[in-house]
């Protein structure tokens, strides 16, 4: 009855429901990714994956899932697909029962327990789709890849590469307004990096700068698009109907208090390091140039932190005066009228 | 042919409370794009997750289940599905199954007699499964409103008159009615959808993030090869519209690199104009009914719920005045606070601007006294030695420089942080 239905309805309107070109990314060929593996490009060429597209879905349970473990790491494994553009489609997300504490985020025997059964089940109902990598969270410092993470994924491209890691920081998410959502790929153990592509800065807190630059040149990042299906565009339309409320209501500010005030207690420790580092060179009189080239490389990337934090703020802020103005001006007057100023 | 309607002709009594998260519903249509793109076959089933508080009901999550067309109609794997919660619960331990959804091609939402057949397999998993129907179609989405309807069950008396009646006639359209529900007919009456029930929307601020990312500068799911991209991008209306969009942001960011900010803006501008949509429709409702030559005739329940809106709650949005004065309420005080904190991180986003510029002038002018004094004292005593001593004097008078530009500025910070 429902097939009957949904013919009329197809023939009637003469469309379907999807769009067989433009929601191609989620098809899946058995064939063709077998074919793909067993070529392995990517085992010639350490820079061969460029891009990940992630879906709609995968993103927000990503996200979500990074969100729900608050200050604790959590993670998960990505299923997707491979496209011989070097291009890495996730197509779902799935959380693992594991919950790291900083970065000891690594999965143990119960974890992989899971992923069998759980890829298991996935099959039964006819999503063949591969484990193309995993996600873990780094709620308040940022994407990029700790020594562990760099040697769990190391491991990874070795043994089931095609393989990827994402990292998404839900406070830093919630701070700027937008999805920070980072991919990696490590290099082989014996490549060396080209020197001099420099990426996107970003804020590392003082605890974890030294992890971070003693790895930074043992993976790169990979460029990420987000797609969604025909069927989300129109379910997110009619949604917008129903969260514009939550839009206005918010308050950015006050939800990230805590997040703001640690930003700037890091941001006070790395000055007092320069300010020990600068007091007094005279003395010890062996300051070379290049040191003090390094020291003001320093300060650099505190007065990039200091106008972040402070545009991130700003922006909390004209959030609470548009909210103000609206509706902190509207006067119920006495002749019973109401006044929208 | 009229069929009996499932759908109870009682309103609903449980007083159940429904929140659904946007997740939901990706995951059904991430399901069904799926299920469609690949041509798979059979029904489109799944189950709902959440947690569930006395009758506050939170629907967080859902997942596909295994399910078989046979000939007795859709079965659901059970043995699959606690398999499969097992799972589940390992993830989320305050998570349980609270119903079930499936896709309707009917505009009113209807159950259908093998949706019942369905949702009887469910009982044994919780007792009062609720089922969502989603109407995947354009068509479905009348008034901006989702294409949604939730319902739960109830058992209505096969006593009542035109229970038997009805209960009798659906025994002979359903041939599938089988055993099971047989038996929880005889039990306690007839098995009927409630609804449809209303629901709000909830979102997390990460999941609203999250969601805000998607609906916009998202592109679609196309595949193509590299040399069919430009074709593709030039066919759609709606990637030029990103492409606009992107000039314009790129626009921005060369005018400061505040793009994070004319973004956030530019949603709360979206806002505003949806917020300002739905006052002009009241507005217009209202000056229609008091003109008196509206088709509509006036709804008291929607006149009374804008009265108590207006003259009784509106004052409630208003902050309370402390002592009568309106400029001095608590809330005024607490946002003038706020923004003076903010005011002073800016401030303070400048100040280590300038120190920094600061610095590099000591620098400069280090340098250039540097090469002014070899010059001099190479002529005086020429070679190595000297030019390598006042290098080292001319550094240590330009780090003092900057180390007294660190120390105030980071005594003034310390007193910003209190």
């Amino acid at each position: 009855m429902e097939a009957a239905a949904k013919a009329q309805f197809e023939f009637e309107n003469n469309i379907s429901l999807v769009n067989p070109a433009r929601d191609g990314a989620y098809n899946y060929d058995a064939a063709e990714q077998k074919d793909l593996v067993n070529k392995a490009p990517w085992k010639k060429d350490p820079h061969y994956f460029k891009n990940v597209r992630i879906s709609a879905i995968a993103l927000l349970k990503m996200v979500t899932h990074a969100r729900s473990g608050g200050s604790i790491e959590v993670m998960g494994l990505m299923q997707g697909r491979i496209h011989d553009s070097g291009t890495f489609i996730v197509t779902d997300a799935f959380p693992l029962p594991v919950e790291g504490t900083e970065t000891r985020v690594n999965a143990h025997q119960q974890a992989y327990e899971f992923m069998a059964n759980y890829a298991e089940q996935m099959r039964e109902v006819g999503r063949e789709e591969n484990v193309v990598g995993w996600y873990h969270s780094h709620p308040g410092y940022g994407c990029w890849l700790s020594g562990i993470d760099v040697n769990t994924q190391m491991q990874q491209q070795q043994f089931t590469d095609p393989f990827l890691a994402v990292v998404v920081d839900p406070d830093r998410t919630i701070s700027a307004g937008k999805v920070e959502i980072g991919a990696f790929r490590t290099y082989p153990p014996d490549y060396k990096p080209t020197a001099g592509a420099q990426e996107e800065y970003q804020t590392i807190p003082l605890d974890k700068i030294e992890d971070f630059g003693a790895h930074a040149s043992q993976y790169y990042p990979l460029e990420i698009e987000h797609f969604k299906s025909t069927l989300d565009s129109h379910l997110l339309d009619l949604l917008w109907n129903k969260y514009w409320v939550a839009t206005l209501s918010q308050s950015p500010l006050f939800v990230n208090r805590d997040y703001s005030n640690k930003q700037i207690s890091d941001l006070s420790h790395k000055l007092h390091n320069i300010a020990d580092g600068t007091s007094n060179p005279g003395r010890s009189g062996a300051y070379g140039t290049g040191k003090l080239d390094d020291k003001t490389g320093t300060l650099d990337k505190v007065v990039k932190d200091s106008s972040k934090i402070a545009s991130e703020e700003i922006t909390g802020l004209l959030a609470n005066v548009v909210k103000n103005r609206i509706f902190n001006g509207v006067e119920v007057k006495e002749n019973n009228s109401v006044d929208f100023s | 042919m009229s069929k009996p309607s499932l759908i109870s002709t009682n309103p609903s009594t449980s007083g159940i409370e429904i929140s659904l998260h946007p997740l939901v519903l990706l995951t059904v249509s991430d399901y069904l794009t799926r299920h469609e793109v690949r041509q798979l076959h059979g029904p489109v089933v799944g189950a709902l997750l959440g947690t569930q508080q006395g009758r506050k009901v939170d629907i967080e999550s859902a997942f596909e289940i295994k399910c078989e067309q046979t000939d007795s109609g859709i079965t659901v794997d059970a043995e699959w599905l606690g398999r499969r919660l097992g799972l589940f619960k390992e993830t989320h331990p305050s998570s349980d199954l609270l119903g079930w959804f499936t896709i309707s091609y009917t505009p009113t939402f209807e159950p259908t007699p093998s949706d019942l057949h369905i949702h009887t397999q469910l009982i044994p998993f919780n007792e009062s499964p609720l089922l969502l129907l989603l109407n995947p179609t354009a068509a479905a989405a009348v008034g901006g409103k989702l294409p949604i309807a939730i319902f739960e069950h109830t058992y209505e008396a096969p006593s009542a008159v035109e229970g038997a009646a009805e209960d009798a006639e659906k025994m002979q359209v359903d041939d599938d009615a089988e055993d099971k529900k047989e038996d929880t007919s005889k039990e306690s009456g007839l098995l009927k959808f409630v609804g449809p029930l209303k629901y709000t929307l909830e979102t997390g601020e990460a999941e609203m993030i999250g969601v805000d990312l998607i609906a916009k500068g998202v592109g679609s799911a196309v595949v193509e090869d590299k040399d069919k991209k430009d074709e593709e991008v030039k066919g759609k209306g709606k990637e030029k519209e990103k492409d606009d969009k992107k000039d314009k942001s790129d626009h921005f960011k060369s005018a400061g690199g505040s793009e994070e900010l004319v973004a956030a803006l530019q949603s709360k501008a979206n806002a505003i104009k949806m917020l300002n949509a739905r006052i002009q429709l009241l507005r217009a409702y209202l000056t229609q009914i008091k003109s008196g030559n509206s088709e509509i005739p006036p709804s008291h329940p929607i006149l009374r719920s804008l009265k108590s809106l207006t003259f009784s709650r509106l004052n409630l949005v208003l902050p309370p005045a402390l002592d009568g004065n309106t400029a001095l309420s608590s809330l005024n005080i607490e946002s003038i606070q706020e923004e003076n904190e903010v005011r002073l991180v800016a401030l303070m986003g400048a100040l280590l601007k300038s120190v920094k510029e600061l610095q590099g002038v000591g620098k400069k002018f280090a340098v250039l006294e540097n090469g002014r004094n070899q010059y001099e004292q190479g002529g005086m005593y020429g070679g190595g030695i000297g030019a390598s001593m006042v290098g080292m004097g001319g550094m240590g008078g330009m780090g003092g420089f900057g180390g007294r530009g660190y120390g105030g500025d980071s005594r003034r910070f310390r007193r910003n942080e209190d």
